[in-house]
């Protein structure tokens, strides 16, 4: 069957007789007498025939119809990429640093950095006050707040919480002062 | 060439490259796709759907509408008129089921083909075209591709066998030995054809 388009091409154009010799003797890989030569060219010539092209052509709304059908179906996709593309470069650049902007003022609002500050820290001494020969000692607790450089890594919101928390002991701190000052309870 | 302007640079680029650019959301290529293949799978579905006009023609718009819904489905690794006509291929055996389907649910027995009767056709003519129809009907929908394709769209035996999904070989034997089988059923009618 390797060359069955050369044999198909002998048995359009020529009859058994007018085959040269060498051709008689190849087509015999194809077929076993002179009729069955004849009898494969006549249905060939006839299918030939038969399959003349025919003058057919698409419906002339189809194409029409077609393109409708593409836009309904492509539509909605491509709006959506001309939307993003659509926009000019300068307001991209535009936009992207104003986004960044805010990203990074968010950052500081909410971050935590590392800080130092002044604060207040509390010592505690112990007092012993005498009054009279005759006195009774008293022995004191004292706590006095010290300045110092504290490193501190806390965010904004916890540093308002730690001022609002300082006035704990204002009871011991009124105790205190009273004994400053008179030297008794 | 008026034409040609109208058609621009799409008339210029191979089908592969229009598969591309359909791909790619480009309707200009579907419509240079739809002026290449339209006609030739008109002829095909015509010949493959029992010579009915109004079949082949919604068989070709099927064929695009498919293109439209998922150009992505388009194989890349073939040759765009190998699948084109591999799909048209498919679609003509599912129209075969439900044809014979319907035909077996309306009946209750063996579904015949009819085929339109051609006015102005000579006795010898009619004689070979219902026994041409006869034999293909019995050799099935894959034998009636490759004989369409062959004889109607003068395809080459790769592209056929492409197309069909068989070997070359199998293809050639298959056509010759239809050929071989309609010649000895025509014996009867020689000496009218050879009028």
């Amino acid at each position: 069957m390797e060359h069955l388009e050369r044999f198909e091409k002998l048995l359009k154009t020529y009859e058994y007789r007018s085959l040269p010799h060498e051709e008689k003797t190849w087509v015999c890989q194809f077929v076993s007498s002179e009729e069955e030569y004849e009898s494969l060219r006549r249905t060939t010539l006839e299918m030939e025939k038969h399959f003349t092209p025919l003058s057919l052509s698409p419906a002339p709304g189809q194409l029409h119809s077609l393109r409708q059908h593409w836009k309904a179906t492509h539509s909605v996709a491509q709006s959506g990429i001309r939307t993003i593309w659509s926009v000019p470069a300068y307001a991209a650049v535009l936009a992207l640093t104003l986004v960044a902007g805010i990203s990074w003022y968010a950052g500081l609002q909410t971050g935590a950095r590392p800080v130092y500050r002044e604060r207040l820290v509390t010592r505690t001494d112990t007092v012993t006050i005498l009054s009279r020969p005759d006195t009774i000692v008293v022995e004191r607790v004292i706590y006095r707040d010290i300045p110092a450089l504290v490193p501190v890594t806390v965010s904004n919101k916890e540093e308002k919480k730690d001022t609002q928390m300082k006035g704990v002991n204002m009871k011991e701190k009124e105790e205190l002062e009273k004994l400053m000052v008179t030297g008794s309870f | 060439m008026k034409f040609e302007l109208l058609r621009g640079s799409h008339g210029r680029l191979g089908d592969e490259e229009l598969v591309g650019r359909l791909q790619a959301g480009d309707g200009r290529a579907l419509e240079e796709l739809y002026r290449r293949y339209a006609p030739l799978l008109l002829r095909y579905f015509y010949r493959m759907l029992w010579q009915d006009r109004d079949k082949a023609q919604d068989a070709v718009h099927d064929v695009f509408v498919k293109i439209i819904e998922r150009p992505d489905r388009v194989d890349p690794t073939r040759r765009f008129s190998t699948w084109i006509y591999a799909v048209a291929h498919n679609l003509c055996k599912n129209e075969y089921r439900r044809h014979l389907f319907r035909q077996s649910a309306m009946n209750g027995h063996k579904p015949e083909h009819t085929v339109p009767s051609h006015e102005g056709i000579s006795v010898d003519h009619e004689a070979f075209r219902e026994k041409l129809e006869g034999i293909l009907h019995e050799e099935g929908e894959d034998m009636r591709t490759m004989m369409v394709l062959r004889h109607e769209l003068e395809m080459s035996f790769p592209e056929i066998a492409s197309i069909v999904e068989l070997p070359e070989g199998t293809v050639k034997s298959r056509l010759f030995y239809l050929k071989k089988r309609l010649a000895s059923a025509l014996e009867p009618y020689r000496i009218i054809i050879e009028k």
